[in-house]
């Protein structure tokens, strides 16, 4: 039986934009018929993934998303400094040691880059290529979807702390044998677990030229969106001083002023903790660090947009965690109708429409019998975060 | 744009009005509308003309309207109703500029009447229902209000890029919000509204500035025509 963790947050944000569409606008949504704010999944998990909160739990164990991996290959080629230091935060300026020549690190970062991206399919042309690495037979050349000029991959790639290991490896040895990696060397960069990655174990990863190394999410999350209505409104009268001025910043400067965006926002996470575990390579002790950081991170840390300007940083002040066998199931279904601010005020009444949602579903379909929880209300001051963490990665999450 | 500067407002209303002043404004038809606004100028009723004094859009907010205001005047509450936030107006674009707007519009087009009759203007979403004889196709083959209003009034806006100076956007252009409005008296009026929302690109900046101006379509009486932009 599959162990699933379930997170129901909570958080209210204060005026800010946490996540703005292509016109600058927050993210929306229509739920039960009524316009809510939204801030999608990506964006939390990315600023769950790049916080410090997660960083401080499992930093030894990061993955690294980027697109610009090759680049630093070129480098660590150049000048003989190990991958894994070039890709600390405030990276070392190193000079080259001429022990590659430019031109060779170029290529063969590609060469390197390629193996982990989509591979485009171009007519006969380019097939004179010499350095197509594994020679292949078909008529049609598959070249690596990653520029020759910049060494920047057309998607961005997380790679695994364990592949960052073996890339360093190869780099190395490249460099003492001064050859370019061979089809060999090429074919073992890619590992299949995502061996001592939290975040990728997390996330997941897709490599559609090499589906064999993909890795499944062990984690869901929901779009977060407001319990309340909330139109967008677009202030068009604030905008106007920038429509009257032609500043450098125009199109944004006013959005200091639009208060819009505030909100009470549901989220929820799903966690399929064997699936993590077994991403991780069974390591029961890193699973449970894994979630701890995730936890925390989903409570604890608002998306960084317009952090500047708004300040918007708030604590969850309810969390429920679940944990068990069961289908796991959102509870968003609480907020079809939106909750109002009457009675006992917003966070109250949606608290109240979350937990008669939960208490009714568990009602129907299991008699009444609720899931193992721990549940942290900070309006009250009930529940121990703590302890809800200790709940959540109790035995390595299984 | 030209040197006389436009101001637009934003009119609410006040915190502190009485509940039967609170009442009235919640019934305002976009007639009301229009009559309440004229209040905030201090145009003696004679001096009054036929070009619009000014253009203006009807929000909700919190069930009582809200509006935006552009007028050439400064307008003045003196009854105590409303709160007035007024800025100088006069937007400086250049071709190429990039920018998110909003309309309102009555969109109409006119067609020759019968033999005899005066040409009619017809509101762009009916006169798609009769050109594909709506009322007398299969209910299950009927498209919807909304995507009839989407297509119908989109492709009005577009044929209007030109004339107002500007390309709209691929794929960013919305119309939605379609409904009518009646009203039954001596002279009755009969008005359709839809509202636009997208971004677009200056092409002609004269010819757009214009436009902000002097508004869009007709109806400006009634809340349509006020074109609200920002940059993006």
């Amino acid at each position: 039986m599959t162990t699933f963790l379930q997170l129901h947050l909570l958080t209210s944000y204060p005026p800010a934009c946490l996540n703005r569409d292509d016109l600058n606008r927050p993210k929306t949504a229509v739920m039960g018929g009524v316009p809510r704010l939204r801030v999608s999944s990506q964006s939390l998990k990315r600023a769950w993934r790049i916080s410090d909160t997660f960083h401080e739990k499992v930093s030894d164990q990061m993955g690294i998303r980027s697109k610009e991996l090759g680049r630093r290959m070129r480098d660590a080629l150049l000048n003989g400094v190990a991958l894994a230091d070039l890709l600390k935060p405030g990276t070392l300026q190193a000079e080259p040691d001429g022990k590659v020549s430019d031109e060779n690190a170029t290529k063969w970062a590609w060469m390197i880059a390629g193996e982990f991206v989509d591979k485009k399919t171009k007519d006969g042309e380019e097939e004179t290529e010499g350095e197509e690495p594994e020679g292949k037979s078909k008529k049609k050349v598959k070249k690596p979807n990653v520029s020759k000029e910049t060494l920047k991959s057309e998607q961005i790639v997380f790679y695994s702390q364990k592949e960052i290991e073996v890339l360093g490896t190869l780099i190395q040895s490249l460099r003492e044998s001064g050859r370019p990696p061979t089809a060999e060397q090429l074919r073992v960069l890619k590992v299949k677990e995502a061996n001592g990655s939290a975040d990728l174990a997390l996330f997941g990863r897709m490599l559609a030229s090499s589906p064999d190394f993909n890795v499944d999410a062990a984690c869901q999350v929901a779009h977060a969106i407001t319990v309340h209505r909330a139109a967008v409104e677009d202030d068009f009268f604030t905008a106007v001083d920038d429509l009257n001025t032609r500043e450098v910043d125009a199109g944004s400067a006013h959005m200091g002023e639009q208060g819009f965006g505030a909100g009470l926002f549901y989220s929820y996470v799903c966690i399929d903790c064997d699936l993590l575990k077994e991403n991780l390579g069974g390591d029961a002790e890193l699973t449970g660090k894994t979630i701890k950081a995730l936890v925390e991170a989903a409570a604890t840390v608002a998306p960084t947009g317009k952090q500047n300007s708004f300040a918007n940083r708030a604590w969850a002040p309810y969390v429920l965690a679940e944990k068990g066998s069961r289908q796991p199931r959102g509870l968003s279904l609480a907020f079809m109708k939106p909750v109002n601010e009457y009675g006992e005020g917003m966070i109250v009444n949606a608290m109240t429409a979350l937990d008669t949602m939960r208490t009714n579903l568990d009602k129907v379909y299991h008699s009444g019998q609720p899931l193992p929880s721990e549940s942290i209300n900070a309006l009250t001051g009930e529940g121990d975060f703590q302890k809800l963490l200790d709940f959540a990665t109790g035995s390595g999450g299984v | 744009m030209n040197g006389e500067p436009h101001w637009l407002s934003r009119v609410t209303p006040r915190p502190d009005i009485t509940y039967c002043q609170l009442v009235d404004l919640g019934v305002l038809d976009p007639y009301g509308q229009h009559q309440a606004l004229w209040k905030l100028f201090d145009v003696a009723k004679e001096d009054r003309t036929d070009r619009a004094e000014f253009l203006f859009r009807t929000e909700s907010k919190n069930r009582l309207p809200a509006f935006y205001l552009l007028s050439q005047r400064q307008p003045r509450d003196h009854a105590g109703l409303w709160h007035i936030e007024s800025r100088p107006y006069r937007p400086d674009i250049q071709v190429g500029d990039r920018l998110a707007f909003k309309l309102r519009v009555s969109p109409v087009v006119t067609r020759a009447g019968g033999v005899g009759s005066h040409s009619k203007r017809h509101d762009v979403v009916m006169d798609a229902k009769r050109q594909m004889n709506w009322k007398h196709l299969p209910e299950d083959q009927r498209p919807t209000l909304a995507y009839l209003a989407q297509k119908a009034g989109e492709t009005w806006l577009r044929a209007r890029a030109e004339r107002l100076g500007c390309r709209f956007d691929d794929a960013t252009v919305r119309a939605d919000g379609y409904r009518t409005w009646r009203k039954h008296s001596a002279k009755s009026i009969e008005l359709s509204m839809l509202d636009f929302e997208g971004s677009l690109t200056i092409a002609d900046p004269a010819r757009f500035a214009d436009a902000l101006l002097k508004g869009v379509g007709p109806a400006k009486g009634f809340g349509c025509g006020l074109l609200l932009v920002r940059r993006v």
